[in-house]
């Protein structure tokens, strides 16, 4: 197994650091553009959910994403010392609970947030979150055989 | 937030000149699609051929933007990306987004001076 560790500050103006490190990654395990794109997406929404919820915006916290890679997938355990993820926000993450649907020209009920754990829901094979030792651990992996 | 702007027919053509529209960028790329619309132009392509990248914040500040518009104007999209595409497809906003292939082809659809279009059928 691979690995490597990404250590960033609470800032979203880092936030495209480790999105860039992250879609190279994927693109490396073998996962195809567009895939790889969406895995950028996903870690970019669960890292940007640590820095404006866990975090409330500080700027002065850290994050570390581990990264580990093996034959048969890529997984992302990012770890945040913030407030933890509340438990309905959890199950919409591990469960999915659909995106609002519409067809041009009707977008008046299509809300403007609430996308970011959805998106994360569908785009990930694997998804837990734990509050242990004091931080909060997102796991997310992704299968490469099927993921292309 | 960096725009460059461009006029096909009757249509504002607005090149997005940022590589990626996520949270630490979206309120102020909302604000000056926003902007647009309050100094009286209703009909828009957002270009998005410089952009790489878009994240759930940029996609409610498209969301918002197009909101704004309001029933009589448009907002559609061109020339974006793989991973954009991608993007829109996840959440199923290219149900709600018209997108095109390049500018000239969005501002076809979108003129009034084109004799396919009338103010009162636009939504």
């Amino acid at each position: 197994m691979k690995r490597l560790n990404l250590e960033i500050a609470s800032d979203l103006s880092d936030v495209s650091l480790v999105a860039v490190a992250v879609h190279a990654l994927s693109t490396y395990a073998g996962l195809g553009q567009a895939v790889a794109s969406l895995v950028e997406l996903s870690i970019v929404e669960a890292v940007t959910n640590a820095i404006k919820h866990a975090y409330r915006g500080r700027s002065d916290q850290r994050l570390l994403m581990a990264i580990s890679l093996d034959e048969d997938q890529l997984q992302f355990d990012l770890y945040d010392s913030g407030d933890p993820m509340p438990a309905v926000h959890v199950d919409r993450l591990v469960r999915g609970h659909g995106i609002v649907e519409a067809n041009y020209p009707d977008y008046k009920s299509i809300p403007e947030t609430g996308r970011g754990l959805e998106i994360i829901h569908r785009t990930m094979d694997k998804i837990s979150y734990v509050q242990e030792g004091g931080q909060n651990h997102l796991m997310l992996a992704i299968r490469l055989s099927s993921a292309n | 937030m960096q725009f460059e702007e461009s006029s096909i027919l009757d249509v504002l053509v607005v090149r997005v000149r940022e590589s990626r529209i996520v949270a630490d960028i979206a309120a102020q790329f909302k604000e000056g699609l926003i902007a647009y619309v309050t100094s009286g132009k209703r009909r828009i392509v957002l270009d998005l051929s410089q952009v790489t990248f878009i994240d759930s914040s940029g996609l409610g500040a498209l969301i918002g933007s197009l909101k704004a518009i309001g029933a009589g104007g448009e907002l559609a999209l061109c020339g974006a990306r793989e991973g954009v595409i991608s993007m829109l497809k996840l959440t199923r906003m290219d149900k709600v987004f018209r997108i095109f292939a390049t500018p000239e082809e969005a501002a076809a659809s979108l003129s009034l001076h084109n004799g396919a279009n009338s103010e009162t059928s636009q939504p």
